[in-house]
């Protein structure tokens, strides 16, 4: 396994990063007929491959050169990379083993695939070629390690490796918002995600899509023109340059099964995860998932109202009827009363009785309670002045702001 | 593969086995409204995104402890990585490193940047001298310039046009003035005394925004012209007076004029008694008269005729700006003789860099394969061709680029344009113009961007009376428009985006782009090009209107490529896409120029649409559309990552056309993403031998060069055998970055 430090291997490594080639970019400098040059410069910008023949003045050309430099690696892409083991002696070489592992901060990856069994023998000026591929998984430094073990013609079995260091760094940036849904029937969850580029370079967000948890379905919200049309609200031209932003919007309705059984969403639930699928020189594709984005709901304490049935908007002075449920949300029973306030400052008054025995109420359970306002002022009116007193613990509840209307008057057009 | 090692992000990860194609997992924020503690870091990592560079360790005879160490180390690899020794990835990427910041294919070489900054240095340097020596000089001859005045017109006594003589006859007595070295308090109490005088320096006063009308007021009152003028310089040191067109690109224009009227402003008229500052046809150097002054034109076209034919109309139109339209104005209807604008109204050029360019391929042989290698390469050099017109076109046909570009160097020389002379009234003339115009093309194709800037000053926004033919009554009789080739404009324009200064080359060609509207919607309007009442045949109209759209195309395109060359998609596929109503007759090609550009771009949808579209366009049994459908098959797989396809399709269109070098480069770049180097290799060198003057392309050797250093440590001595074949081939404008040596 040894060999002297002054020693020349018979085999050479050499490794290169696949990146996609590039398309070669031209500027050409042409002139008139007339001019002093004549054709001679035309001639010479129409015969370099990097410039269309039909249209010499368009700058991006159909020639494809190799990459020219390492680049930047982003988490969630694909390093794949030519080893190239090759035979610079006049000797025949014999069991060539070549490993490519790739060693990160955390773990060690073995990555060749093609060549794990050892090849019996090498002629002189041939080589052994393989291409790996890994996706990036991790942040921070990563070595890919290459060993190449052979034996000589004379029985010596050599050994070397070599080391190639990269970096692997963050493409983007994403932040996730929470806005409970104001609709007093559902309990929607709208998700704003916000992705910033932090690459050098534009990006061309191929999809990102919401995977919903169990407890959800979801619906996205950034096409225009309706919930069915596939027309992105960011333009035609589908890019994110370097350090912008872009905010997507998901609906998350939770799903019926839950809703019939009349639960609760408590504490911290899980919503889904957000699958990003980005591209960028050529079709470079990169992937990434969030961890799963986590929603705690919001705290209804030990009763819950909410609204079942209420009309958009209501006529002046004609009484409406709302139905409200009410949830024990506590882990006992309750016994409540229903008290009625009517506020002068308010233009919706109670209609009916006001004290009513409500009875006991189980935890978990709920019940529909129909209700009548008749409205007194036009304008956006917010119902409130609910008071449910529980007569075990003697503590009343204080149901304010439950739903607003909007009150007009017909007979002004 | 196996998920593993993510708790270090995220402590809230879930395993991601359930979903087993999804391999990389974002940290988010979990909940509402809070940014998480990620996206902080990640304003830290992103400083890194520059130096991203794949370090590479590297052990060269790695004994069996440093191997046990490394073996031992692999929890703590990256502590011991620090400690190796670091070296580059392979020396593919280290030298491609070296250049990166252009790119090798852009490169320039060492030589050209070199010069650069000679030049620039001597810019800095040489006006000080320049000026002491003028200062001197004009204060001395101003004293008695009156006596001097007559023996300068017995030098053109020969000539049979007076009206140079008539020049030099009127000249001197302003010349005093005009040289602005009367004491700066004299000029003020005459400004002060004088009646009528104070009119004029209330607008002065008003500086800047007025100077257009104290320009008119200079042209309009003859007697006034010599006692205004200089106090215009006086008035306004630095602002210049001519020549800003009135667009929006004046803020940027104006401020490289203003550097170039500083070193102007104090040159004296009076040198004019040494420097022959003749708006007529000078005596012609000895190797002007063995050809005629302008052989690119047509034989019938002669610059000097009388009358105005009809091709020289339409292609020297233009629209000046309005100040230089007034200048123009006063200058024809003054009587001659008697009209004169200052120093730095006129465009004054001069060299900047005149060491011979050399040839770096030469260079490159002789470095590496010594002296006996090098004598035998035979290029063109400035002294084996005439030294004129035609030897330039012989240099040029060559791709002796260098050469050429010593050759306008001589020439301008002996023009009087030479080195020093930038900021000397000199003789501007359509031949010296195209002279000018050569050279700075051919330092373009090099990439000497900032010579091209540097020498370039001197022409201002190349609108300036002098360039312009009407400015010359006597001289080109009823010749109008403008003496710069709209090439040169154009060069003009895209130079200060190679600078990184690319809104200003936008604003300089949105700035053509309207005027070369304007024309367009003057011949529409049954209008000259230049805006005047005559009359034109329908022939000579449709003509002209084809000629001013072709280069309303040409602009499109460059304001596109620009705007591609910033990555601002948006606006550059905009512009693309107005070309495929203006440029109808290259639908198809534009059509698969825009999927190209999506490609790069990564939105794969978009490119498909146009590639469709272009399949749609082309008939089955044209061949040509056939390649270019099939090469935009091949792109599309290799967006799709499918390089064996590719490669099938580019293999395809070489045969339908085996002489199509492009398929066949694009084949050989697929045959490395499939594991075949060695085949790659194979296709290149084979392509390289079959046609070496056409397939020495930059690009190519680019990439042959690439896999050499891939595939074995011999890859110096592939190199030079491919160096040796550049020699046999290529002239001294050949870029050697491209062998990566």
């Amino acid at each position: 396994m040894e060999s002297g430090k002054e020693r020349e291997h018979f085999l050479a490594l050499k490794v290169m990063r696949l990146t996609k080639p590039t398309m070669m970019v031209s500027h050409p400098v042409t002139c008139d007929q007339r001019d002093l040059p004549g054709n001679t410069l035309n001639d010479i910008t129409a015969k370099d491959l990097a410039t269309d023949k039909e249209t010499p003045y368009f700058g991006l050309g159909e020639l494809l050169t190799l990459p020219q430099n390492f680049g930047n690696i982003f988490l969630g892409e694909t390093f794949s990379s030519y080893i190239s083991v090759h035979n610079d002696s006049n000797q025949v070489c014999k069991e060539i083993l070549v490993k490519a592992d790739l060693q990160t901060s955390s773990q060690r990856l073995s990555l060749s695939s093609a060549h794990s069994e050892a090849v019996s023998e090498l002629q002189p000026e041939c080589s052994i070629d393989d291409i790996i591929h890994h996706e990036v998984k991790e942040l921070g430094t990563h070595i890919l390690v290459c060993a190449v073990s052979y034996t000589t013609q004379s029985g010596e079995k050599l050994y070397f490796r070599k080391f190639f260091k990269f970096q692997v760094l963050k493409p983007l940036d994403v932040k996730t918002k929470f806005y409970n849904s104001e609709d007093y029937v559902s309990d929607e969850v709208f998700l704003e995600a916000q992705i910033q580029n932090i690459t050098p370079g534009p990006i061309y967000v191929e999809s990102i899509t919401l995977d919903p948890s169990v407890y959800y379905t979801a619906v996205e919200l950034n096409s225009c023109g309706g919930k069915n049309s596939n027309e992105p609200v960011f333009g035609s031209v589908n890019y994110i340059n370097p350090l912008d932003s872009r905010q997507y919007l998901y609906c998350l309705t939770p799903k019926t099964e839950m809703y019939s059984e009349n639960k609760v969403i408590k504490g911290v639930t899980t919503i889904g995860k957000l699958d990003i699928v980005w591209r960028t020189n050529l079709g470079e594709v990169g992937r990434l998932q969030t961890s799963q984005l986590q929603r705690v709901a919001p705290g209804y304490g030990d009763i819950r109202l909410s609204v079942q049935a209420i009309p958009d908007a209501v006529e002046i002075e004609k009484p409406f009827s709302v139905t409200c449920r009410i949830t024990n949300c506590c882990e006992r029973e309750m016994d409540l009363l229903l008290v009625l306030q009517n506020t002068s400052k308010v233009g919706l008054l109670w209609c009916g009785i006001s004290g009513k025995q409500l009875g006991k109420l189980p935890p978990g359970s709920s019940l529909d309670l129909p209700l009548t306002i008749i409205p007194i002022s036009p304008g956006l009116q917010t119902i409130s002045g609910v008071r449910l007193t529980d007569s075990f613990l003697k503590r009343t509840y204080e149901l304010d702001e439950i739903a607003q209307i909007f009150v007009y008057n017909p007979e002004i057009e | 593969m196996e998920e593993a090692g993510e708790e270090s992000a995220s402590a809230a990860m879930e395993p991601v086995s359930d979903n087993p194609d999804i391999h990389a997992e974002l940290p988010a924020s979990t909940e509402t409204v809070e940014v998480n503690p990620m996206a902080r870091t990640s304003s830290t990592e992103s400083s890194h995104t520059t130096t991203g560079n794949l370090d590479s360790v590297d052990l060269l005879s790695p004994d069996v402890e440093e191997v046990d160490i490394l073996g031992s180390g692999v929890e703590e690899g990256d502590n011991n990585s620090m400690k190796m020794k670091e070296e580059m990835l392979s020396e593919q990427v280290d030298q491609g490193l070296d250049t990166a910041n252009d790119g090798p294919l852009s490169g320039k070489s060492a030589l050209a940047q070199s010069m650069e900054e000679l030049s620039l240095d001597q810019s800095a340097v040489e006006p000080e001298p320049e000026l002491t020596e003028d200062q001197t000089a004009g204060t001395e001859i101003s004293e008695n310039d009156k006596d001097s005045a007559p023996s300068l017109a017995q030098y053109f006594a020969h000539s049979q046009d007076n009206s140079g003589a008539e020049f030099f006859d009127s000249l001197p007595p302003t010349s005093a003035d005009d040289s602005g070295f009367i004491p700066d308090t004299s000029e003020k109490t005459q400004v002060e005394n004088g009646g009528e005088d104070t009119v004029n320096t209330g607008k002065l006063e008003s500086r800047v925004g007025k100077r257009e009308q104290v320009l008119t007021e200079i042209g309009a009152s003859k007697e006034a012209t010599h006692e205004e003028k200089p106090k215009v310089d006086q008035e306004i040191p630095g602002v210049p007076l001519p020549a800003v067109p009135q667009s929006t690109s004046v803020a940027a224009t104006t401020a490289t004029e203003i550097t170039v009227d500083t070193t102007t402003t104090t040159t004296p008229t009076t040198t004019t008694t040494t420097q022959f500052p003749l708006p007529t046809t000078p005596p012609l150097p000895q190797f002007e008269q063995t050809t005629p002054p302008l052989p690119m034109a047509a034989p019938t076209d002669d610059m000097f005729s009388v009358g105005m034919d009809n091709v020289d109309r339409s292609y020297d139109a233009w629209i000046p700006s309005e100040a230089t339209r007034q200048v123009l104005i006063a200058k024809v209807t003054s009587a001659p003789g008697t009209f004169f604008p200052s120093a730095e109204q006129l465009t004054c050029p001069g060299l900047l860099y005149d060491d011979l360019q050399g040839d770096p391929v030469r260079d490159l042989v002789y470095r590496y394969m010594g002296d006996v290698e090098a004598s035998k390469r035979q290029t063109l050099t400035a002294d084996s061709v005439p030294p004129n017109d035609e030897g330039l076109r012989q240099l040029i046909k060559a791709e002796c680029h260098r050469a050429a570009i010593d050759l306008t160097g001589r020439i301008l020389r002996e023009h009087g344009q030479g080195m020093g002379s930038a900021g000397q009234i000199s003789n501007n003339t359509p031949w010296s113009l195209q002279i000018w115009f050569t050279r700075i093309a051919l330092m373009m194709k090099l990439k000497m961007y900032s010579l091209v800037e540097s020498e370039l000053q001197a022409f201002g926004t190349l609108d300036k009376p002098d360039l312009y033919y009407n400015y010359y009554p006597d001289v080109y009789k009823g010749r109008k428009g403008s003496m710069v080739p709209f090439a040169f404009r154009i060069i003009h324009a895209e130079v200060p985006q190679f600078l990184g200064r690319t809104q200003e080359t936008l604003d300089r060609l949105y700035y053509l782009h309207a005027v070369t509207t304007k024309i367009l919607s003057n011949l529409e309007s049954g209008l000259e090009e230049d805006g005047s009442m005559v009359e034109l045949t329908n022939e000579s109209r449709q003509a002209s209107r084809e000629l001013w759209e072709s280069r309303e195309i040409q602009l499109l395109y460059a304001i596109a490529n620009c705007l591609l060359g910033i990555k601002d998609y948006i606006a550059a596929l905009e512009a693309y896409r107005s070309l495929l109503v203006k440029d109808k007759k290259n639908k198809v090609a534009l059509l698969t120029g825009l999927g190209r550009i999506h490609l790069q771009m990564g939105d794969i949808p978009q490119a498909s649409a146009y590639f469709k579209q272009v399949e749609d366009q082309v008939s089955s049994s044209d061949p040509q559309g056939q390649s270019r459908v099939l090469m935009n098959r091949g792109f599309m797989a290799l967006a799709e990552s499918n390089f064996e396809l590719g490669q099938d399709c580019f293999k395809q269109v070489s045969d339908i056309d085996p002489t199509n070098a492009l398929a066949i480069n694009n084949m050989a770049v697929c045959s490395l993403y499939t594991g075949k180097l060695k085949a790659a290799i194979a296709i290149l060198e084979n392509l390289l031998h079959k046609d070496p003057s056409t397939t020495l392309q930059e690009g190519v050797l680019f990439n042959l060069c690439t896999l050499y250093e891939l595939e074995s440590s011999q890859a110096l001595q592939k190199k030079q055998a491919l160096l040796e074949l550049v020699s046999k081939h290529k002239g001294n404008g050949f870029n050697i970055a491209s062998l990566k040596m």
